[in-house]
């Protein structure tokens, strides 16, 4: 019944092919170094030899070592050459099964079927097996499932949510919940960061294409740097000329970006909409919703007004998009309850905060200096006289520092955690508990002294994840954070019994 | 529940990470010969010879001496039948919760080392984090890759 089983011998070849695939251009090196020096040659193609040979007998014992097997609602796969591994997969975890064929594949028909659990992460990959196997655990796992969903009807609909392709019907009503006119595109535009952005592109850019350009860049910079010495208001108006480019792109940038932004709504999707005149559209279901972000930019926190993006875990057929999408690049911070109400989120988002505690004030207000004192005393004794200017960034950053440390807190109401911490940008993220893929809480030793946690949530985001933390929480609240998370199923089994009684 | 008692991993983990320690001291060993070669040949500064040796020496008596033996002393572990616990570090300890209900699945794995000393790695998959257990006994490990396999299953929920 559970026979275990192999691949199709041509997985060797394949998997053969994918090393040399891998290792092309160092074979590449030492071929064109051995054809050099004559004395060299025999050394190297020995040791091609060997390689060679290595290299096959390893991948052909790493197909002895493959085998699989379906039992207990699991498909099992076990190999490894040195490194031995088990790996079961349980049926009601696999969210995807594909096949596709090489040109080796082809050759002996076979296919390539790869299995991937949420998260999109490539669970097992079978280089070749034979279609009608491929068919054989295809259909087995699907009638496992459907036995289960026979099995428990109310899990159903759950299954078929989990199931539905990420289109859109038509038919489906779509509500408008959020637009931008232009004017307030425009305000995304000039409170958005996109200069800091654009001025580190062209520089990367530069720095790309060094050897192509007619004159070289450190030139340029030593130029600069000679006539801030030497003529200061020339340099400062350049400087400020750049800045403002810059800008402008900037804002041009995110003109385009932004314009004629839509987010509507249907029963099961939130769609988002933009662009001038490259149209994006992204529909994301609302039951792959992770959590919510609020940002608060440091221009735009003054304004009151904030970012809005939902984390969008897993990702299914076509939309490659990565987990976060933006829903309201800019709404009152007053508004945004309301907003991620009527997008039927059903998050909280104006909560009273937990803030951290006094005793974490002075290791706030230090953090930033850590990174920049050095850099900017360097700096400041660089660019003499006027580089004493720059010892302001000290104060500067510590007043960041507080800042940080009057934002930072958490809150738990019901299922859902709030955190929130800053920097530049104050960010806030929201997560129901259910979605919360594991909570980690740390103590170094100067915490330990003054009985300070830090603690981070992870949560699934497209294909990676998503970090939510807040640093220097008290011992109790740290304590209270994750007894929250740790007593989820005992409410739940409660209610259930409660349920059977009856 | 907690009638589940934290539990700590194979003692034979502090060998097993001293081997991985002398490996990476000796990695660096190398480098930092081939270093002394390249500075001499190259008549750079003879002043850095010496640091890459105390930095030979400090890698080696933080990786073989300290690393493996403060870190066993932090590690524990601890399932049940709504999460896994587990408590690692060794300047920064982290305590580690995962819910059951969002467990992917479960891997057994043996290296060549591990096998020599009859221990094996439990990593446990979330759909956006992995974990991992190390070094424990090859029948608890198996023992412990059944155990959360079937909690998980038992606690399933829409990922």
């Amino acid at each position: 019944m559970f026979e275990k089983k192999r691949l199709h011998p041509i997985a060797i070849v394949s998997n053969l092919i994918g090393v040399i695939k891998e290792s092309i251009f160092p074979i590449l090196v030492f071929i064109f170094l051995g054809t050099r020096r004559d004395n060299f040659s025999v050394f190297i193609i020995i040791l091609a030899i060997v390689v060679f040979f290595g290299t096959l007998i390893s991948a052909i014992v790493s197909w002895l070592r493959f085998v699989y097997w379906i039992e207990d609602q699991e498909i099992r796969v076990e190999s490894g050459l040195f490194v031995r591994k088990k790996r079961y997969i349980p049926f009601d975890r696999i969210q995807s099964i594909s096949t596709s064929q090489g040109i080796i594949q082809r050759l002996f028909d076979q296919v390539k079927m790869t299995i991937e659990t949420a998260g999109g992460e490539q669970e097992a990959v079978f280089t070749a097996i034979s279609k009608a196997e491929a068919e054989r655990i295809q259909q087995t796992i699907k009638r496992a499932k459907m036995e289960a969903v026979i099995a428990d009807e109310g899990e159903l609909q759950q299954e078929s949510d989990g199931e539905q392709p990420s289109h859109i019907p038509l038919t489906e009503e779509r509500e408008t919940v959020f637009t931008l006119n232009f004017k307030d595109v425009l305000l995304v535009a000039i409170t958005s960061g996109g200069t800091v952005g654009v001025i580190a592109g062209v520089l990367a850019f530069v720095s790309q294409i060094e050897e192509y350009l007619p004159f070289d860049p450190f030139i340029i910079l030593r130029h600069v740097f000679q006539l801030y010495q030497s003529n200061l208001v020339t340099f400062l108006l350049i400087a400020l000329a750049v800045i403002i480019i810059a800008y402008i792109i900037a804002i041009i940038q995110s003109v385009l970006k932004y314009a004629h932004f839509k987010v509507e709504k249907t029963d099961k999707h939130l769609i988002i909409s933009h662009g001038l005149f490259e149209r994006h559209s992204i529909s994301v279901p609302l039951n792959r919703v992770q959590g919510i972000i609020v940002y608060e930019g440091f221009i735009r926190k003054i304004f009151g007004l904030a970012t809005v993006t939902i984390i969008s875990g897993g990702v299914s057929g076509e939309d490659e998009f990565s987990g976060e999408v933006v829903i309201a690049p800019l709404i009152r911070r007053s508004q945004c309850a309301s907003f991620i109400e009527q997008c039927h989120l059903e998050y909280t988002v104006d909560v009273p905060f937990i803030p951290v505690p006094e005793r974490a004030k002075i290791r706030y207000v230090l953090r930033p200096l850590y990174v920049v004192t050095i850099p900017v005393l360097v700096a400041s004794y660089f660019l003499q006289p006027w580089g004493y200017l720059l010892l302001l960034a000290i104060p500067f950053f510590a007043f960041l520092g507080y800042k940080a440390y009057r934002f930072a807190g958490w809150h738990i109401e019901g299922s859902q955690l709030a955190v929130r911490s800053r920097f530049f940008t104050a960010k806030t993220i929201y997560a129901l508990k259910n979605r919360i893929q594991s909570l980690d809480v740390s103590q170094n030793w100067f915490q330990y002294r003054k009985k300070l946690h830090s603690f981070y949530i992870y949560l699934l985001s497209g294909r990676g994840m998503i970090v939510g933390r807040t640093i220097d929480v008290a011992g109790e609240d740290a304590r209270t954070i994750y007894r929250w998370l740790h007593t989820e199923k005992k409410r739940d089994d409660a209610a259930e019994e409660k349920v059977s009684e009856t | 529940m907690s009638t589940t008692q934290w539990k700590t991993i194979s003692k034979k983990a502090v060998t097993v990470w001293r081997i991985h320690g002398i490996i990476a001291s000796l990695i660096v060993l190398i480098g930092a010969v081939v270093g002394t070669g390249v500075i001499i040949w190259f008549d750079w500064y003879r002043w850095i010879i010496p640091l890459l040796f105390v930095f030979w020496i400090g890698v080696t008596v933080y990786s073989v001496w300290i690393r493996p033996s403060i870190r066993y002393r932090i590690w524990r572990y601890r399932v049940n039948e709504h999460e896994v616990d587990i408590q690692h570090g060794i300047f920064v300890i982290v305590k580690t919760l995962i819910p059951m209900i969002r467990v992917q699945h479960v891997d057994w794995t043996q290296g060549p080392i591990l096998k020599k000393y009859g221990l094996a790695t439990i990593t446990i998959h979330t759909a956006a984090t992995v974990h991992e257990i190390p070094a424990l006994e090859m029948e608890e490990a198996e023992e412990l890759r059944k155990r959360i396999s079937e909690l998980a299953r038992v606690a399933d929920e829409d990922v």
